[in-house]
Order: structure tokens, then sequence, then C-alpha cells
């Protein structure tokens, strides 16, 4: 009795401050579309430009997070790749597709007077009506989810609404097909905690081996990293992607849950 | 270390031979970075090489020109990310020993 006490005493603290830290004063909760949403304005402004905003729906509804953050080499922290107007000319990182060919073309030397247009695409913070996608109509058969864009992403791709590429030519390099990790539990240490299920697989399949290893998960040893609760809400490990862009961290029952699939 | 290279490229086809040419650094990348995926398969020895391969590939893309300056800083981080996983893979091998 008093360990189920203390146990729903623990997780209603765990969800007051997490309910404070997305919903306090500074951060409310992101609506759906503005889940996954980073704002670059690392050199924007101070050359005159409005800052970029980045949708990570529309971008992963297309493309796998491997291929942008291992073969692109965006950074997993919002601000830290430094993307210059320049790379983006040569052909790197949103360069890599806004080149005229995969999509729109991204930055210019000089703005052009007339067709602003064109980079108010991305050129857009706080400005409304210069997208082409717009997210409800774009998500609007996907399989619902309870929170994060209010998609669940894994049945979007299991039952074919999406099919993110995962190989982009002359970026890319061409490799074998994925020998992948046996399935394994992580096992939760309190007790009458239900255990965490975490697929290797299909993380893998999403994410590529090099994006986790040893960067966020660098424990060599099955179980010989600790970590608990409070440094994933504190966005290290599972925490990385679940409370930026992968379902987040108020769904509890999706990772704790019993079975591997 | 011809010796080495000569074990090697009969261990793994095909995976030696741009290893020494002097500018066809991206060969090298692909060759030995486009098998990360492989890397719990890979023995001790296969793996300690292909680290030293990757030590060996970066100051040949930090030696790029400011003119490549956004290629050398994409391909130092993307070496840098096949690396560190290679030497992870590493490490749970001798683990298990
Ligand atoms: C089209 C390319 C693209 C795809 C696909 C993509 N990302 Fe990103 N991601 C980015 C960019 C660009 C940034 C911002 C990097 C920066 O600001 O330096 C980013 C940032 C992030 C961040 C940091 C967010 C923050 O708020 O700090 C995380 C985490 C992340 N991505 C995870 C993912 C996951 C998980 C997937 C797959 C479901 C994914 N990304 C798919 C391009 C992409
Ligand atoms: C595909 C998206 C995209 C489009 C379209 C685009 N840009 Fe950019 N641009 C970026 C990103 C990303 C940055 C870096 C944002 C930051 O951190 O400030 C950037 C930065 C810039 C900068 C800042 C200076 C610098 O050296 O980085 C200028 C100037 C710029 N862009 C000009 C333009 C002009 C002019 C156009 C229209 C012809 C344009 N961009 C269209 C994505 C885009
Ligand atoms: C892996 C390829 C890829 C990368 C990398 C990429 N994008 Fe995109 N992006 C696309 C594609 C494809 C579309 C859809 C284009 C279309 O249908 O016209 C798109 C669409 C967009 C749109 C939607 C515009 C609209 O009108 O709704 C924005 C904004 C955008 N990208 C910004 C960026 C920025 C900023 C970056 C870099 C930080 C980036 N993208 C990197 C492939 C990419
Ligand atoms: C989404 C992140 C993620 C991806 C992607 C991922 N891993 Fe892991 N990996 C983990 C986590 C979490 C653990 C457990 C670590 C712990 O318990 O400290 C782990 C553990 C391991 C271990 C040690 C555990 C054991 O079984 O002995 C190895 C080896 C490993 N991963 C290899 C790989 C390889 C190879 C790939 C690509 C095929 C890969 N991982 C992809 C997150 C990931
Ligand atoms: C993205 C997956 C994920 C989500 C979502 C998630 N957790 Fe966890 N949780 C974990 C992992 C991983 C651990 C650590 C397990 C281990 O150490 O083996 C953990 C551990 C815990 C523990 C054990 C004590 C501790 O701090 O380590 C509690 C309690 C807990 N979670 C509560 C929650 C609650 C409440 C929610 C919802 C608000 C939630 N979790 C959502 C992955 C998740
Ligand atoms: C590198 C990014 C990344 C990290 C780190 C990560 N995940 Fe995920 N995870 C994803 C993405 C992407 C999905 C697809 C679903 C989505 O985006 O909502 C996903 C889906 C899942 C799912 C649902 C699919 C399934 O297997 O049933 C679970 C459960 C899950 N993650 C648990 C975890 C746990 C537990 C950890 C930490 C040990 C973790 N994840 C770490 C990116 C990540």
């Amino acid at each position: 009795m008093k360990k189920t006490l203390f146990f729903t005493g623990l997780l209603l603290l765990l969800f007051a401050s997490l309910s404070l830290a997305l919903t306090g004063v500074k951060k409310r909760r992101p609506l759906p579309y503005e889940y996954g949403r980073v704002e670059l304005n690392n050199f924007s402004e101070k050359a005159g430009q409005i800052p970029v905003v980045f949708d990570h729906w529309l971008h992963r509804a297309k493309f796998t997070c491997r291929l942008c953050h291992v073969d692109i080499g965006f950074a997993m922290k919002a601000g830290t790749t430094g993307i210059k107007a320049a790379d983006n000319m040569q052909g790197y990182y949103c360069g890599s597709c806004h080149n005229d060919k995969t999509a729109f073309a991204a930055c210019t030397t000089t703005i052009p007077r007339q067709n602003s247009s064109k980079c108010s695409r991305c050129h857009s913070l706080g400005r409304t009506a210069v997208k082409q996608y717009d997210f409800r109509t774009f998500t609007q058969d996907f399989p619902k989810g309870r929170f994060g864009n209010g998609i669940d992403w894994e049945q979007a791709e299991a039952t074919g609404k999406i099919a993110p590429i995962d190989f982009l030519a002359g970026v890319s390099i061409q490799r074998d097909a994925l020998v992948v990790q046996k399935d394994f539990d992580l096992i939760a240490k309190v007790k009458g905690m239900p255990e965490i299920i975490f697929s290797h697989k299909k993380h893998t399949v999403w994410n590529g081996c090099e994006l986790c290893h040893p960067e966020i998960f660098l424990g060599v040893k099955k179980g010989a990293t600790q970590y608990s609760m409070t440094e994933i809400y504190d966005g290290k490990y599972c925490g990385v992607c679940h409370s930026t862009v992968a379902f987040p961290l108020l769904d509890c029952q999706r990772c704790h849950t019993k079975q591997v699939q | 270390m011809l010796v080495l290279q000569f074990v090697c490229s009969l261990v793994l086809p095909g995976l030696g031979n741009t290893a020494f040419a002097s500018d066809d650094w991206k060969n090298e990348f692909n060759t030995v970075c486009g098998q990360t995926q492989n890397a719990l398969a890979f023995s001790v020895d296969e793996l300690k090489d292909l680290i030293a391969r990757c030590d060996e590939l970066k100051p040949r893309i930090k030696k790029l020109d400011d003119s490549q300056a956004t290629e050398r800083k994409v391909f130092l981080q993307r070496l840098k990310m096949c690396r560190d996983f290679y030497a992870f893979a590493l490490g749970t091998k001798v683990d298990q020993q």
C-alpha cells in the first residue's frame, strides 16, 4: 500500500514537473503543426533577412531522420549546425535538396526585388500565407496520435501513408542492406513501473546506428548507462527525439508497456 | 602497412584498394563509412583497421582549402560520426571477450 502510494506520488510529481515544463509561462505546449518546428536565426536577421522556419512534419513524411541527420549532417540540437546561405548554394544542408531539382531552390547572394516570395517560403518567421503546404490538408488522412503532431507516425509508415526516402544521390553512400540488431527490452529499474519497450530494429531503420551511438547512447554494455526519467525529461537519451520530433514524453504508455514487437 | 593492406584486401575484397590514392579521399570515405551498418559483424582487427583508415582520412579532409569550407565541415562531421561508431562497436567486441 505504502509502496503504491509512493509510486503514485512519484508519478504525479513527474507529471506535474513535466506539464510545468511544457505548459509553463515561457513554453506553452506546441500546437500539432508547431511540434518539431525549428527556427533558424544564426545569420538571417543580421543579414537583413527574416529568420527561417523548418518543419519536421513535412520533411519527415518524405525523408528518413537518417538521411538528414547522418548523410546530410544536420545536428540534433536546434541552431547548432550553423547553416549559412553559402552552404545551401553549394549544395549542402538545405541545398542538398533545395537546389531546384529535388525541391525549390534555397538562398541566393542578392535579394531578388520582385520575386522575394522565393525566399519567403523558408525565410518566413511571423509571416502567414507564404507556404504551399498546409498541415491539416497534408495530414488529414494520416492515422491519429494523441500528442506531438497528433499523428501516429509509425502507423502512417506501416499503412503506407508515408514512405520516407532514405537515399539521396550524390550525398548518401550506396550501402548493403542493414544487418539489424536483435531487439531487446529495456527493463525499468523501479518496481511496479511497466517495463520499457525499445525496438532497436525500428529505430535503426529510421535513424541509423551512428546517430544514436555513441553520441546519444554511450553505454557499451546493455544496462551500463543508468538513465532516469528526469534526465530523459531534460532532453537526454530517449528525450533527444521524444521531446522534440518523435511522439513526446507525455505519451507514457507508448514506452512503458511490455513486449517487443 | 603494405602487409596489412594486403591482408585486408583478402579479407574484405575491394576495401583496401583506395586507401593510399593521394586525393581520392571521397571514395575512401564512401568505402570506409559505407559499412557502419555492418559494424557488429566485423572482427576486432577489421574494426581497428577501419578506425585507422578514418584517422588517416581526417587530415586529408582538414587540408581542403577554404573554397571548400562547407565540404570540409560536412565531411569532418560525417567522418566523426562514422569513426566514433566503429570505436563504439569495437568497445562492445572487446567487452565480450
Ligand atoms: C529534411 C531533413 C530532416 C529530416 C528528414 C529530419 N530532420 Fe531533424 N532536423 C533537421 C534540421 C535542419 C534541424 C535543425 C538543425 C539546426 O538547427 O542546426 C533538425 C533538428 C532536429 C532535432 C533538434 C530539435 C531541437 O529542438 O533541438 C532533433 C531531435 C531532430 N531533428 C530529430 C529528427 C528525427 C527523430 C527525425 C525523423 C523522424 C528527423 N529529425 C528528420 C532536418 C531534418
Ligand atoms: C530552402 C530554404 C531557404 C530558401 C528558399 C532561402 N533560404 Fe536563405 N537561408 C536558409 C537557411 C536555413 C539559412 C540560415 C538561417 C540562419 O541560421 O539564420 C539562410 C540564410 C540566409 C541568409 C543569411 C546570411 C548567410 O550568410 O547565411 C541570407 C542573406 C539568405 N539566406 C538569403 C536568401 C535569399 C535572398 C533567398 C531567396 C532567393 C533565400 N535565402 C531563400 C534557407 C533558405
Ligand atoms: C532531404 C531533402 C530536403 C532537405 C535537406 C531540406 N528540404 Fe525542405 N523540402 C524538401 C522537399 C522535397 C519539399 C517539398 C517541396 C515541394 O513540394 O515543392 C520541401 C519543402 C520545404 C518547405 C515547404 C514550403 C512550403 O511552401 O510549404 C520549407 C519551408 C522547407 N522545405 C525548408 C527547408 C529548410 C529551411 C531546410 C534546411 C534547414 C530544408 N528544407 C531542407 C526537401 C528537403
Ligand atoms: C534510437 C537510438 C538507437 C539506434 C538507432 C541504435 N541503437 Fe543501439 N542501443 C540503443 C540503446 C537505448 C541501447 C541500450 C543502452 C543501454 O542500455 O545503456 C543500445 C545498445 C546497443 C548495444 C549494446 C547492447 C547489447 O546488445 O549488448 C549495441 C552493440 C548496439 N546498441 C548497437 C547498435 C547498432 C549496430 C545499431 C545500428 C544497426 C544501433 N545500435 C542502433 C539505442 C540505439
Ligand atoms: C520515449 C520513451 C518514454 C516515455 C514516453 C516515458 N518514459 Fe519513463 N522511462 C523511459 C526510460 C527509458 C526509463 C528508464 C528505464 C531504465 O532505467 O531501464 C524510464 C523510467 C521511468 C521511471 C522510473 C524512475 C526513473 O526516473 O527512472 C518512471 C517513474 C517513469 N519513467 C515515468 C514516466 C511517466 C510518468 C511518463 C509519462 C509522463 C513517462 N515515463 C514517459 C522511457 C520513457
Ligand atoms: C534518434 C531519435 C530517437 C531516439 C534517441 C529514441 N527514439 Fe524512439 N522513436 C523515434 C522515432 C522517429 C519514432 C517513430 C515514431 C514517432 O516519430 O513518433 C520512435 C518510436 C518509438 C516507439 C514506438 C515504436 C515502437 O517500437 O513500438 C517507442 C516505444 C520508442 N520510440 C521508444 C524509445 C525509447 C524507450 C527510447 C530511449 C531508450 C527512444 N525511443 C529513443 C526516434 C527516437
